[in-house]
């Protein structure tokens, strides 16, 4: 489907807080989300489907949004048909609060901030990644490695970030996969019991320098010289 | 991915569902509950499969010792040994591979952390029980160097329901 | 802090510096102690307006708060000049909440004298809050007068002009502050420097100069620190003035910073002009982006949106778009490619393209979760198309070949919620639950349809795995609320809202049926009244917390400015401003509002029944004492189960519910869509409800603009003549003739813009209308 990454704004947040209750064990009120946008905006991310002109969202989630268990009318006749689909134009967005808007829908985000505690022993300015998370019908295609990029990639240039931290469960394989094998992060320590459940934690952390962190470069492409003519 | 497609991995409180999953559509024997949850026991040699991070196999094996022979599936099952006993064999409990993920190599993966495990044991033996009528198994084992014992345990799998409830021991010297 | 001026003429009484030690233990918190002296002095002399006040305040922070509005109203009635009075007021309404009342009594301090100039910033915020931007600037203005060394000061002043759309006042501000501070930034006010940069430049634009928005932002350049905004603004700006060549530039160089961001790529070919150029150019476009960012999946995806299914180009496309992702194992192939399904004849070639995969391509594969897959796309493929039958069995063939693989009991589950198989698609969904523990989402999906089976019990205890439960708690439903879990609350109300029902057609069954149970039917009754209470408690519990987010602003008006944000700032505020528009509020708002409509009918009827006979009732009230001792547990274990927080005074939503029942329900629910008349204008339900509250309400004229306002969002897409307005035209000018108190000129002006609006309803037979608006 379309899906696009893009920088998270304040409209996003319920829907960014309605993915992380339903993918993470650790919650956060609202107000946090508010923090983190209103405090360091350029450090977070999201994903999300989009609708393109001619097209009527409509997936896996999204027939389940609305509270009365749907009725045979919407299951009756799925072939689209014009008709149908004025109708469906007409009709009010979904109840499902992983939407920010028709078709459009929170499928993953990366909640960044800047390190903000004085008391922290580390004066270097750094980041930290406070969550990530893609939800799991949208897993393997590399969006939460292309999320934490540009996180990364943004919190550098805005916030002059000289390092990044996260803390990761022990037992989460794909999560460490990706932080250590596709990142680069390394391991600094494991925080005993850092977790509400008594799980261990790996602190990871991954020294940051603009230039080699422009996301694209990992696709190792051809480099755009911006001056070629693209429609030749 | 640049991770090996077929990796193996511990069993876990969370995972312990994929276990009974795979032991219960390749498996024609069942097993107690409590033969599961016992499983997560640090003393238990218990490993999965997982294919292309989906997890497809599983096996689970013990130590026993071969002067107390149980001749029923559920006695055997049951056995545990006693601190006192000092053991001379591992006894493979249940082994599966999902049909549809075999021929790739997983089985032998796990045979051999199985064989590994004895040899950190100091035991030199593994056997089993298979199903007399369970032709392409028993084949396999012989096919990685088990021998079948000429023996017949008779009514083995008697209470399990099984038509024809005999079955041979293979065994594997290490 | 409440300042007293020392030695002013008001404090000259024995009272008076009785007060101001008051004041003091006041503001140290101490407020038992601050009482005792106040209450010394009311008893001197119960009209010193100030102790009157302070006691109002005092009482509020000892918990005795039923005593405290009364004494501030008695204060500001004695001595409403008097700004301590008015200050301490405007602290009391602050503290309950009640921005409104706050900002009058904060402001009539400032009037009145008050020399204490934070009143103006608190003042300010509350202004915020209720949107008195009008009134706003001036008191962001008097406070910069006052503290003029601060940036924050001018940004908020400059924030103030900004929401009055005074756009030259906001950037002479923020260019003034610029001026002054440019020598004196230090490393730290580097990223503050760049966002007001950003923020004075976004003004310029949206006061429809781009122009000038783009010099000042090349001007700014060594400021600007967000590299991603300079490059949106510049793009955009360059757009705006044809500078189209220029804007393809920055495009391209977006997309070297974020290649997965599908805006870009329209744009760029906006700015490209490609978009009228011929098929070939285009795809020729999209290779080669898609050779500068192989990863991405936008340049992949988007040239099977354009090029028309008929095209050979299209089947190759499709297939290198699809295939790869089987191969790989991508969960979501099906839902990627589910949009262009809306042209059926693409529809067709994908659905070609797998099944050929399928019958001669998977078998010679060696990975066999290819195999998996292709059935899993091919199983949603046909559920799409609700056939149902092969939908099942290609994913029982699926969960055949891969019993170990979650996602495809996420999909059998959907089927057999399609199929109504409401339980099983619960009992199959937790079945794949078991598979993984550790996984929330499954977790998720698996609560989600035990509540669309009203298993809720089952439900609650299976999302308990993932919540703090507290000792003494069965179960964590204290914790979903306190998180916040919208979803789980909304799913719970809509549960109990079906259980109610379902027991109310029992009770219609029971009362027709030949014989008596007394017993039995006293159980659905009282079964009816808990699970409507519950709904009522559970709808009203996202109520409260949407109450919780609007109020999340507050400390924001103040923050951000002091940070440096306030370009997420004003975004913050218009989202604030439609939050009762969002998805989760307006389901929230569709489930009560058919509960109110349905208690309005039976307080309705009530009525008429209580003239007739209220004997029956009383007859119904002897009970065996053993009886009532055994329902007792049984509630208290049910209250266990269903408690919102520490020690609920109301857990089953019993008293809600009798207190509505007892009010003017209709009026209730007008309060609760008041919001939507603005912040939900373009929602059919806003229409529909309001035109129904209206109708009852009688009035009338409310009742037809509703009407328009509806008949205006469904005649949007096309010129449908939709149902849901005809039947209203009819029903609501029945009504009207119906009416024996109406206004006789109401009526006529009604009638009259009814067939001015819908010309077929004067010239038509009613069944005439109403057969040609059925859509």
């Amino acid at each position: 489907m379309g899906i696009t990454i893009r920088q998270a704004t304040i409209r996003d947040i319920q829907a960014m807080q309605n993915a992380n209750l339903q993918n993470l064990p650790e919650n956060y009120l609202l107000k946090y989300y508010m923090y983190h946008i209103l405090s360091w905006p350029q450090a977070s991310f999201v994903a999300t489907t989009y609708d393109y002109s001619e097209d009527v969202d409509d997936d896996e989630e999204d027939d389940e949004a609305n509270g009365e268990v749907e009725q045979g009318a919407e299951d009756e006749n799925k072939k689209p048909k014009v008709h149908d689909r004025i109708i469906e134009e007409v009709q009010d967005p979904k109840g499902d609060p992983a939407y920010i808007a028709k078709g459009e829908k929170i499928i993953g985000y990366v909640l960044g901030k800047m390190e903000d505690d004085p008391e922290a022993a580390d004066k270097t300015p750094h980041g930290h990644i406070t969550s990530l998370s893609v939800m799991r019908t949208y897993r393997r295609m590399g969006l939460a490695e292309k999320l934490m990029r540009q996180s990364l990639y943004s919190m550098t240039e805005s916030f002059k970030a000289e390092y990044v931290s996260l803390n990761v469960r022990k037992s989460n394989r794909a999560a460490l996969h990706l932080y250590r094998d596709s990142l680069n992060f390394e391991v600094t320590s494991i925080e005993k019991s850092y977790y509400q459940d008594g799980e261990d934690a790996y602190a990871m952390k991954l020294l940051l320098k603009l230039d080699e962190l422009v996301p694209t470069k990992a696709q190792k492409g051809e480099i755009d010289d911006f001056t070629s003519d693209l429609l030749a | 991915m640049g991770r090996d497609i077929v990796s193996l991995d511990d069993l876990t409180v969370n995972n312990l569902g994929v276990f009974k999953k795979i032991n219960e559509v390749v498996l024609p024997t069942s097993y107690p509950e409590q033969w599961y949850k016992d499983s997560l026991n640090a003393d238990q040699i218990v490993k999965l499969a997982y294919y292309s991070e989906l997890p497809v196999a599983a096996i689970k094996a013990k130590t026993i010792n071969t002067s107390h022979k149980a001749g029923t599936y559920e006695h055997m099952q049951q056995q545990q040994i006693n601190s006192k006993i000092i053991p001379n064999a591992v006894y493979i409990e249940s082994f599966a591979v999902l049909p549809a993920y075999r021929g790739v190599g997983i089985g032998k993966k796990l045979l051999d952390f199985i064989i590994e495990e004895t040899k950190n044991k100091f035991v030199h033996e593994i056997l089993l029980h298979v199903h007399i009528d369970n032709k392409t198994t028993i084949e396999w084992y012989e096919k990685h160097g088990f021998i079948k014992d000429d023996d017949i345990v008779k009514d083995y799998y008697k209470a399990q329901g099984l038509e024809n409830p005999d079955a041979y021991i293979l065994t594997l010297k290490v | 802090m409440v300042v007293a001026k020392k030695g002013s003429p008001i404090f000259q009484s024995k009272e008076d510096a009785n007060f101001r030690e008051a004041l003091k233990l006041y503001d140290s918190k101490q407020y038992k102690k601050a009482l005792k002296l106040v209450d010394a002095n009311l008893k001197k002399n119960s009209n010193h307006a100030e102790s009157l006040a302070l006691k109002g305040c005092c009482n509020h922070f000892v918990g005795n708060k039923s005593e405290a509005e009364p004494y501030i109203l008695k204060a500001i009635q004695k001595s409403p000049e008097n700004y301590l009075v008015d200050h301490l007021a405007g602290i009391y309404y602050r503290t309950v909440e009640n921005y409104e009342e706050a900002a009058k009594w904060l402001k009539a301090a400032n009037d009145n004298g008050s020399p204490n100039k934070p009143i103006l910033r608190d003042l300010s915020f509350m202004q915020t809050q209720i949107r008195d931007y009008k009134n706003l600037k001036d008191s962001r203005q008097q406070y910069l007068e006052n503290q003029p060394g601060y940036r924050a000061n001018w940004t908020a002043v400059a924030v103030a002009h900004h929401l009055n759309k005074e756009y030259s006042n906001a950037v002479s501000t923020l260019t003034k502050i610029e001026g002054i501070i440019r020598e004196h930034l230090t490393e730290a006010d580097r990223y503050e420097q760049s966002e007001c940069a950003l923020y004075k430049n976004s003004i310029i634009a949206e006061s429809g100069d781009p122009a000038k928005a783009l010099q000042t932002l090349e001007d700014d350049k060594d400021e600007i620190r967000d590299g991603l905004s300079y490059l949106e603004y510049k793009a955009k700006y360059l757009l705006m003035l044809n500078g189209y060549e220029e804007a393809s530039v920055e495009y391209r160089k977006l997309l070297q910073r974020n290649s997965d961001n599908a805006g870009y790529y329209h744009l760029l070919e906006l700015s490209l002009g490609s978009i009228s150029k011929p098929l070939e150019t285009r795809i020729k476009l999209y290779e080669k982006l898609s050779k500068f960012y192989p990863k991405s999946d936008p340049p992949k995806f988007l040239p099977l949106t354009f090029i028309p299914a008929s095209n050979k180009a299209f089947e190759t496309k499709a297939r290198e778009y699809i295939l790869p992702q089987l191969q790989r194992g991508v969960p979501a192939t099906f839902v990627n490619v589910k949009p262009l399904y809306k042209n059926h004849q693409k529809l067709k070639v994908i659905e070609k393209i797998v099944t050929e995969f399928f019958e001669n391509e998977v078998g010679k594969i060696a990975n066999p979760t290819v195999h998996v897959w292709t059935l899993y796309f091919l199983a949603q493929h046909y559920l799409y198309l609700n056939d149902l039958e092969k939908a099942s069995k290609f994913i029982d063939d699926a969960l055949t070949h891969s019993p170990t693989l979650v996602e495809l009991y996420i999909l059998k589950a959907k089927v057999l919620k399609h199929q109504k198989e409401y339980v099983a698609a619960s009992d199959i969904m937790n079945e794949g639950r078991e598979l993984d523990l550790q996984d929330r989402f499954i977790n998720t999906k698996a609560t989600k349809y035990y509540f669309r089976a009203n298993r809720v019990d089952e439900a609650i205890n299976t999302i308990s795995l993932f919540t703090k439960v507290e000792d003494g708690n069965v179960n964590g439903c204290k914790d979903l609320h306190l998180m916040q879990a919208n979803w789980v609350l909304i799913e719970s109300a809509e549960a109990y809202s079906r259980l109610y029902h379902e027991y109310q057609v029992k009770l219609e069954e029971l009362k027709n049926s030949e014989d008596e149970n007394e017993e039995l039917e006293k159980d659905v009754v009282e079964n009816i009244e808990i699970y409507r209470g519950l709904a009522l408690k559970r709808f009203n519990a996202i109520i409260k917390i949407f109450k919780l987010y609007y109020n999340d602003q507050y400390d924001f008006h103040s923050y951000c400015m002091r940070r440096g944000t306030p370009r997420d700032y004003i975004d913050t505020l218009k989202w604030e401003d439609k939050i009762h528009s969002t998805p989760m509020y307006t389901r929230v708002l569709k489930g009560l509002s058919s509960i109110y409509f349905e208690l309005y009918d039976e307080q309705i009827k009530k009525k008429e029944d209580d003239l007739e006979d209220n004997i029956k009732i009383k007859k119904a009230n002897k009970k065996q004492k053993k009886v009532k001792a055994q329902a007792n547990k049984k509630k208290s274990e049910l209250i266990a189960k269903v408690e919102s927080e520490k020690d609920d005074a109301d857990p089953l939503g019993n008293k809600l519910l009798t207190d509505l029942a007892e009010s003017d329900i209709i009026e209730d629910l007008y309060l609760l869509f008041k919001p939507l008349i603005e912040e939900g204008k373009d929602l059919r339900l806003t229409w529909e409800v309001l035109y129904k509250i209206y109708l009852i309400q009688g009035k009338y004229v409310l009742a037809l603009q509703a009407i328009k306002s509806l008949n205006k969002i469904l005649t949007a897409a096309d010129d449908f003549k939709f149902k849901a307005v005809g039947a209203k035209v009819v029903e609501l000018s029945e009504t009207l003739s119906k009416d024996p108190k109406v206004n006789a000129a109401i009526a006529k002006v009604v009638e009259k813009s009814l067939v001015s609006t819908f010309p077929q309803f004067g010239e038509l037979s009613k069944e005439a209308f109403l057969e040609i608006y059925s859509k």
